[in-house]
């Protein structure tokens, strides 16, 4: 409601977090949303929602991020909130292996509901942890077996990679991507049918010069 | 006359600039002279230069400044000649050659008069008449500059006047010596020098006649040219005179005129004044026709238009304010008819605001939502700008037409809802035919398969994307941008503004949300009323109280201080708790119903049957059990909400759980009890069957501390038939081993259970019949062939519960034992054969009486104790 004249509708776009409990889904959101961390962990009861709007080049568009309770009780809740999201993001604990063995559980639950109409992001959390099992290229590799869409690393502690991921994110949708037509998610896909992988390590910081506004 | 001459000559002959050799005479006097006298006799050449100049000055009317200055100086000149003729007087001069000169040659005025020759040789009259007057007037003479000036000047003069006087000389020689004598007696006394005198004076008259007279005859011209003139000019005076008489004629005609124009002055300066009177009332009172076109035609999506229309707005407020000035006035219908006219406008100005953001609103409103299609073109903050300015204004229709959005809104909303429910029932019936087509492609929001929870759960899903969405909608709805409204100068204002539309946006939200309120309760109600499985149904439970707490943190989060009334989603979702609840609770009654109809069915036989095999749970309580795993097994004793503790599970408070509970427990203790009471068995069978599924009902209640409650009341049950059976068992012992009567007897006698014992209290016992010595060898004989059998073919075998069975084992074989004991004391103390001895009459003492009912072991231990 803030443009002048005429106004130009913001474009939403659902995203879904997938994973175990304790990966740090919520604390991923977070950071994207108030750049903050909370060391105290509170679990997630149901599904958590909260939106933010991105400026991304020239174009504006609001995410609206669902946040899902990892434990087991909550898990019925889950698909229907993955059947109408563009974006399903499963996030894993790179210090967990079981988190990371129940990847392709989620992405099973996410093909169910969607088949391949989906943007599937595969998020390696914590990875400031100096005890991590799940390599880098571990998670590549699973990212491409499972025919991801992007595969990234991300600290939620010190925020290393959340930004440029939701901005990796925000250029894989549809609107953003192509055009104006959310049909052309299919497309958007094709395009990125081989996994786009973001080759980082651990210990480079987060790239300066984001130009998200977010 | 001589100065005259001299000047002429000077000017005629200062071109030739020879060196001629100055007059004897002339030269010997000037060089006699003092050079003040000298001075003062040149001097006299000013009357020339100004003469000179004045009529020079005369052809030169520009020249000013020089013609005053040379007016002055002629004045002095003529003062100076006079000086100089005395002076030249006093000295005796000759001046015979002076007479003898032509004194009216004009020519040599011509000459004197020729400037050119004068200004050939930069010999400016006025500059050397200047010169010589500042030195003349100053007070020493004796400056060498000045001297050489003089000398100079003295030269050409002597010059000039040889020159001159060479011819005139040659013309008056004969005359010189009478003029020379002539001026000597000038100064001789007597008749001659007065006659001397007077002829020179009268030369000197005749003298400065002719020159005035020839000074004058150049100015003739003039006058002859004025003369001429005068006739015209006297023609214009009259035509003067004549014009001003007209004039003054005309004047003192003119004065009605005047007064006229006058009196018309004032009226038109009255009407000036009203006219601006009128103008300033026009501006202030009036609008003009553009404006109420504006007001009536103007296309208020066009960003001008708007700008101009609530420019209007304003000043019709303006004019509605100031119309109070006119209604106190004594005549006030005026102010009347603008404040009638004004608010005719406003209204028009409410009806085609109102008009316009009824006719956008919805647009507006629901274009933030997924399924926007864009197809007007609305500006946004001119809408933004008229919705604010009724909610300032016109409250009222503010409300209406908010309300009016609400549910449009919420009618679509719930179309949509209606919509996806009528989808999922048809893919319901679809499925079957099309679910072996693997090109089927779902395009319902549910999925095919028929599953309550996942039905309630996709619903509830749906309408919490709903209502996320209609939340979003709202706040960018009422995202007012007030500084839009530029004359709104209160911050204060803004920041209320702020608040109650951030209040506003939950109650929207609530409102349209309400929509699906029946829809989302006939759905879900349909659904739960087909469902009769309890663990579903606590499933379907434990969502909608979970979807019920995040639609509240939703709808009642810091950001939405939205009060907590007349919430219909609540309300609904409380409705379907406890719908939810009831119909658990129905499928609980019918169950019990179910099992009581048909366990305690008249015609049904198996109850018999089911006591014969007491070693064996009846099926309807396996199954109960069952049902009751069902029921509270999916239930987790971690609350979702802290704040809600006075609640138990399933969401029930106190009443409600005791209910269920007494349904679960206590009903089903219930029909044991009448199927026990209905049993033709024998009662030690019925109470080991009633142990036996009361104790197995409790271990399935000791498990689950939800039921933690009944556990002690389920004991209680088991502790008074244990008890019952206790006592039958050593009932059954008593009778089986003869000793019956002589129990009851001694227990007349003094009751047997008290603690306090003594022999002596029984001696009472040897007047009954029975105590005898035959009594007690029978007894004695029937326990021998009890005791053989008792362990094998004991019915107690049929408890189930190894604990039941020991205390009922143990409690009455202790019992008899110590009856026997008691009963051996008394024998003992009180059976006499005939001759008073002591007879025994009990083959086996008590521990053999324990070893034989099998419990040595357990009373030994007793007695160590």
């Amino acid at each position: 409601m803030s443009d002048k004249g005429t106004q130009k509708m913001l474009t939403k776009h659902k995203i879904v977090f997938l994973g175990d409990q304790g990966v740090g889904k919520t604390s991923l959101i977070t950071r994207f949303m108030y750049n903050t961390f909370d060391t105290h962990y509170a679990a997630t009861i149901g599904i958590d929602f909260l939106s933010k709007t991105m400026y991304l080049d020239d174009k504006t568009i609001r995410l609206q991020l669902w946040d899902t309770a990892g434990q087991e009780r909550f898990r019925s809740l889950i698909p229907s909130y993955i059947r109408d999201s563009k974006v399903a993001m499963i996030v894993y604990d790179v210090s967990n292996k079981e988190s990371f063995d129940d990847i392709p559980r989620w992405c099973d639950y996410v093909r169910t509901e969607r088949g391949n109409d989906v943007i599937i992001v595969l998020v390696g959390n914590k990875s400031d942890l100096p005890d991590r099992v799940i390599s880098t290229e571990e998670g590549e590799k699973l990212s491409k077996s499972l025919e991801f869409n992007l595969f990234m690393e991300t600290s939620s502690k010190n925020g290393y990679g959340v930004k440029n991921l939701f901005k990796k994110v925000a250029k894989l949708l549809p609107t953003v991507n192509s055009g104006n037509d959310d049909n052309e998610i299919d497309n958007a896909i094709d395009q990125d049918n081989n996994a786009q992988t973001i080759n980082i390590s651990t210990d480079t910081k987060e790239p300066e010069g984001d130009s998200c506004a977010c | 006359m001589d100065f005259a001459y001299e000047v002429d000559t000077f000017d005629n002959n200062s071109k030739s600039n020879s060196s001629i050799s100055q007059s004897d005479s002339v030269s010997l006097k000037l060089s006699s002279l003092s050079t003040a006298d000298f001075t003062k006799r040149l001097q006299s050449l000013s009357l020339l230069g100004g003469s000179y100049l004045k009529s020079n000055n005369d052809n030169k009317e520009n020249n000013n400044n020089s013609s005053n200055k040379s007016l002055s100086s002629n004045a002095k000149s003529f003062k100076r000649a006079k000086n100089s003729i005395d002076l030249l007087n006093s000295l005796d001069v000759n001046y015979s050659f002076i007479n003898s000169s032509p004194i009216n040659n004009n020519d040599s005025y011509i000459d004197l008069n020729d400037t050119t020759i004068i200004q050939s040789k930069n010999l400016n009259g006025t500059i050397l008449v200047d010169k010589l007057n500042n030195i003349l007037e100053s007070q020493d003479g004796y400056d060498a500059s000045i001297k050489n000036s003089l000398s100079v000047l003295e030269s050409r003069i002597e010059n000039e006047t040889i020159s001159q006087k060479s011819v005139i000389n040659n013309n008056n020689n004969n005359n010189t010596m009478e003029k020379t004598f002539t001026l000597q007696n000038l100064t001789s006394v007597g008749t001659k020098g007065d006659l001397s005198r007077r002829n020179l004076r009268g030369l000197i008259e005749d003298d400065l006649i002719n020159q005035y007279t020839s000074q004058l005859k150049s100015f003739k011209k003039i006058v002859n040219l004025l003369e001429n003139l005068n006739p015209k000019i006297q023609l214009v005076n009259n035509e003067y005179n004549d014009l001003i008489n007209q004039i003054n004629y005309s004047v003192d005609n003119s004065k009605n005129i005047k007064n006229d124009i006058s009196q018309l002055e004032k009226k038109k300066k009255q009407i000036e004044i009203k006219k601006n009177i009128l103008m300033a009332f026009k501006s202030t009172f009036t609008i003009s026709q553009y404006e109420e076109h504006l007001i009536r035609y103007a296309d208020l999506n066009d960003a001008t238009n708007s700008m101009e229309f609530f420019t209007v707005i304003d000043k019709i407020k303006n004019i509605q304010n100031n119309s109070d000035v006119l209604l106190g006035m004594e005549n006030e219908k005026l102010g009347l008819k603008i404040m009638n006219q004004m608010n005719n406008l406003q209204l028009i100005i409410n009806e085609r605001i109102i008009s316009y953001v009824q006719k956008n609103i919805d647009y507006v409103y629901s274009s933030n939502s997924y399924d926007n299609n864009l197809t007007k073109n609305i500006n946004f903050p001119i809408f933004q700008k008229f919705l604010i300015y009724l909610w300032k204004n016109n409250k009222e229709n503010f409300n209406l037409i908010m309300q009016k959005m609400t549910e449009t809104r919420s009618r679509s909303i719930s179309n949509e809802f209606i919509n996806k429910l009528k989808g999922y029932s048809d893919e319901i019936n679809a499925h079957d035919q099309l679910s072996t087509n693997k090109n089927f492609k779902n395009n319902s929001l549910y999925l095919s398969s028929y599953d309550t929870v996942r039905f309630i759960s996709d619903t509830l899903a749906y309408v919490h994307s709903l209502l996320v969405n209609e939340m979003e909608n709202a706040k960018s709805f009422f995202n007012f941008d007030f500084s839009l409204d530029e004359d709104n100068n209160d911050q204060s204002f803004d920041q209320n503004g702020k608040i109650e539309f951030n209040n506003m946006i939950g109650e929207i939200v609530i409102n349209i949300v309400s929509g699906l309120n029946n829809s989302l309760k006939s759905s879900v109600e349909h659904i739960l009323r087909q469902e009769s499985k309890l663990s579903t149904l606590v499933n379907s439970f434990e969502l909608i109280e979970l979807y019920s707490l995040m639609y509240h943190k939703l709808l009642y989060s810091n950001d939405n201080k939205s009060t907590e009334v007349n919430d219909g989603l609540s309300n609904t979702m409380e409705y379907l708790k406890i719908e939810t609840q009831d119909r658990i609770f129905f499928i609980i009654k019918l169950k019990l119903k179910k099992i009581e109809a048909e366990i305690l069915d008249e015609n049904n036989n198996n109850i018999n049957n089911i006591l014969d095999d007491t070693d064996i749970i009846p099926d309807w309580i396996v199954e109960w059990c069952t049902i009751i795993d069902e029921l509270l097994g999916p239930l987790s004793s971690q609350k979702y909400d802290d704040n809600n503790n006075d609640k138990h599970a399933i969401g029930l408070n106190d009443e409600k759980w005791n209910l269920l509970l007494e349904l679960l427990v206590n009903k089903p203790i219930e029909i044991m009890d009448k199927v026990k009471s209905k049993s033709s068995n024998d009662k030690k069978q019925r109470l080991i069957w009633n142990l036996n599924c009361t104790d197995y009902l409790l271990d399935k209640v000791d498990i689950n501390p939800l039921l933690s409650t009944k556990s002690q009341f389920l004991k209680s049950i088991i502790d008074k038939n244990t008890n019952e059976l206790i006592n039958l068992e050593f009932t059954g012992l008593l009778q089986s081993s003869g000793l019956f009567d002589i129990y009851n007897l001694v227990n007349m006698i003094f009751k047997l259970d008290d603690e306090f014992f003594d022999v002596s209290f029984y001696q009472p016992i040897l007047e009954n019949k029975l105590f005898n010595i035959t009594t007690f060898q029978i007894a004695n004989s029937k326990l021998e062939e009890f005791f053989a059998n008792y362990i094998n073919q004991n019915e107690l075998n049929g408890l189930m519960s190894p604990k039941i069975f020991n205390k009922v084992f143990f409690d009455s074989s202790m019992k008899f034992i110590d009856f026997y004991n008691k009963l051996s004391l008394i024998v003992k103390e009180y059976l006499r054969d005939s001759n008073d001895n002591e007879i025994k009459v009990f083959q086996w003492d008590d521990i053999t009486i324990a070893t034989l009912l099998g419990i040595e072991e357990y009373y030994q231990q007793q007695l160590d104790q």
